[in-house]
């Protein structure tokens, strides 16, 4: 994936990892205090993957 | 998103104006808010005639003298001075989660101040599971940041300094950077440590023992960047970086 792909893609895959872990939350019962962390390992991947770079 | 103007570009940010999308070749930056091109070009013009209107009613008084170093402002910054928010208020106002960042006119600093501010209270609200030591420190450096980073982007502001919409420490947090896979890495980290710990795999207690093992790792980092060879591009430039933005050289 491109930089520039990285930063159009990640502030929405950011939204839509937050969306689904308070779905979960909601639904499932797997509470956002404990899947949290799963936010910052995808804001990680993503910086890997090009997010924020020129 | 297309941009309307330019074929092959991507719409980034929206004219303050006219609400018409633009990419970054149509972007125009003035103290802080973001126009389109014609936007910009008209608002420059209305600049230029008010300069002339002000030039002749000021032509039979003769000018003061000016101190040599004094640098005079840009057509932006003098714009952006009069109605500048008010430090102390945006500081005031800064107390609320991104109610500062909205009295200086970035909207979206707000939100995402707002978003950070929720999610540590929800992660904080139940159990904190052995990281009260964490959480506690960061919401309260948190709500002190907010006011403290409205009180000095409304300075800026007020100064006519140019302030684009994320300024302040998330920027620098999330500003554009080189191919260092550094922070993506310790992102990734941390994020796997917590999430260890907030689904009771490991225990926080049986792991603090161990922490020497960071200070250990992140000075082998320090010596691997140290001793790494400087880019052509670093070394023609690393007299400037030392004396200036010296970010980059030492945390």
């Amino acid at each position: 994936m491109s930089s520039t792909a990285a930063n159009v893609a990640a502030v929405p895959t950011l939204l839509i990892a937050l969306g689904t872990l308070f779905l979960l939350d909601y639904r499932l019962g797997a509470h956002f205090s404990k899947t949290w962390p799963a936010v910052l390992i995808l804001a990680g991947l993503l910086r890997l993957m090009g997010w924020g770079r020129r | 998103m297309q941009c309307p103007t330019c074929p092959e570009g991507t719409v980034v940010a929206f004219c303050r104006n006219c609400g018409k999308g633009v990419c970054p070749t149509c972007r125009r930056d003035a103290g802080g808010v973001v126009h389109c091109a014609e936007c910009a070009e008209q608002i420059v013009e209305a600049s230029v005639q008010t300069d002339e209107v002000a030039g002749a009613a000021a032509a039979s008084v003769p000018p003061p003298p000016r101190p040599a170093a004094a640098t005079r402002p840009s057509r932006a910054a003098r714009m952006a001075a009069p109605d500048a928010p008010h430090p102390l208020l945006a500081g005031v106002l800064g107390v609320v989660p991104g109610l500062g960042a909205v009295y200086n006119g970035q909207y979206v600093k707000g939100l995402v101040h707002v978003v950070m501010f929720g999610l540590l209270l929800t992660i904080a609200s139940e159990e904190f599971r052995g990281l009260e030591g964490f959480f506690i420190p960061v919401i309260a450096l948190f709500v002190l940041y907010m006011p403290i980073e409205a009180y000095r982007t409304a300075k800026a502001l007020r100064r006519g300094e140019p302030v684009d919409e994320m300024s302040g420490l998330l920027a620098t947090l999330f500003r554009p950077s080189d191919a260092s896979p550094a922070a993506g890495v310790a992102l990734i980290a941390l994020g796997v440590f917590l999430l260890l710990i907030s689904l009771d795999v490991v225990d926080l207690r049986d792991l603090l023992p161990g922490w020497p093992v960071l200070v250990v790792g992140y000075g082998v980092y320090r010596l691997y960047c140290s001793l790494r060879p400087l880019p052509p591009r670093a070394v023609e430039s690393k007299p400037t970086e030392v004396h200036g933005a010296s970010e980059e050289v030492s945390l």
